[in-house]
């Protein structure tokens, strides 16, 4: 069966985030934990058109971004890549929450 | 409003949520367009809506057809994007998705760069509802948002810009040089002006071709003035 292993690095950036990019410089994001939720931005080159495409968005919840992360081609295309991605960017999620449900605990108090 | 320069994108993706959310608009995207290098086009997305939307987007090359990203290309004036024509199937296909994604109504505001450069930028507000902007209130929600689709397209012209100095790490003189090519000046020119023979001149700009990865010096003085470095 031909698999699709195309490699991946991960490594932090200048403000501390996860960067998650494909081997072939491709495919490259950027995760940060914000007081808003799971920042990410997403650049694609894609070769036909000669185009690179950068999204920058805020998830504040797991369920947006799993939705999120299920419609991207990139879950084909770089299966490690995406693999990387989703598992980052559940845990940056969770901890957001958890931080987020603390501080609510301690105003309350 | 205000974009501080020192934003990071996830402020300033938060700062676009808020903006929506005091026009009443369920959704919002700021795109800005500029061509890379000569072999690449960049858009960038601000994404205050629905991700999936610019999944799709890229999925279907939608930035080859966009009849509103068009609009902002050739106009200064925000619009209803009920307003804007649409020719044909491909450029319809773009709307119906955009509309699938919480922009059943649009207002489509441009942010124009300096003429000449192919930069641009166009915040887009959404709602689900139909005919949920109008005409009457055009004007005012029009001035308003023009001031903000402007500071996000200085504010992207700044990441931009820092981001050509971080990978090129372009050094004083290379600006310099970029500064003379913009000026129409050659070899001889530039070379006078710097005490120093043309030769020396075309090996400096030799390396700076290879850093800022184009093959000539007019590629490497329109990718300056695009990522607003001259």
């Amino acid at each position: 069966m031909k698999q699709n292993l195309r490699k991946s690095t991960s490594s932090t950036d200048a403000a501390g985030g996860i960067v998650v990019q494909s081997d072939d410089g491709a495919v490259r994001f950027q995760l940060r934990s914000t007081r808003w939720g799971l920042w990410v931005q997403r650049e694609r080159r894609t070769a036909p058109q000669r185009a690179r495409l950068v999204q920058s968005v805020v998830f504040t919840d797991p369920i947006g971004f799993s939705r999120w992360c299920e419609a991207d081609s990139v879950r084909f295309d770089y299966p490690i890549v995406f693999s990387t991605l989703r598992r980052a960017g559940s845990a940056l999620l969770e901890a957001h929450e958890r931080a987020a449900s603390s501080e609510s605990s301690s105003s309350l108090r | 409003m205000q974009v501080p320069k020192a934003a990071d994108a996830s402020e300033v993706t938060a700062l676009l949520a808020e903006a929506a959310s005091m026009i009443g608009a369920d959704a919002a995207a700021f795109a800005s367009f500029v061509h890379d290098d000569e072999a690449y086009a960049s858009y960038r997305f601000i994404l205050a809506c629905d991700a999936n939307w610019c999944l799709a987007y890229e999925s279907g090359a939608c930035y080859m057809h966009d009849p509103w990203l068009e609009y902002a290309r050739h106009h200064a004036e925000p619009v209803l994007a009920d307003s804007v024509p649409v020719r044909t199937e491909s450029e319809r296909s773009v709307v119906s998705l955009a509309q699938e994604f919480g922009f059943a109504s649009a207002l489509i505001v441009p942010a124009h760069s300096p003429q000449g450069l192919t930069r641009l930028g166009a915040l887009c507000f959404g709602s689900a509802q139909a005919g949920y902007f109008t005409t009457d209130e055009l004007p005012a929600v029009g001035y308003a948002t023009t001031a903000l689709a402007m500071r996000l397209h200085e504010w992207q012209i700044a990441q931009l810009r820092r981001e050509l100095l971080d990978h090129a790490r372009l050094s004083g003189e290379d600006m310099v040089l970029l500064q003379h090519q913009r000026l129409g000046h050659g070899s001889k020119q530039i070379a006078t002006a710097l005490h120093t023979t043309a030769m020396s001149v075309d090996s400096r700009w030799q390396r700076l071709n290879a850093k800022l990865g184009v093959s000539t010096r007019l590629a490497a003085a329109k990718l300056a003035a695009e990522y607003g470095l001259i």
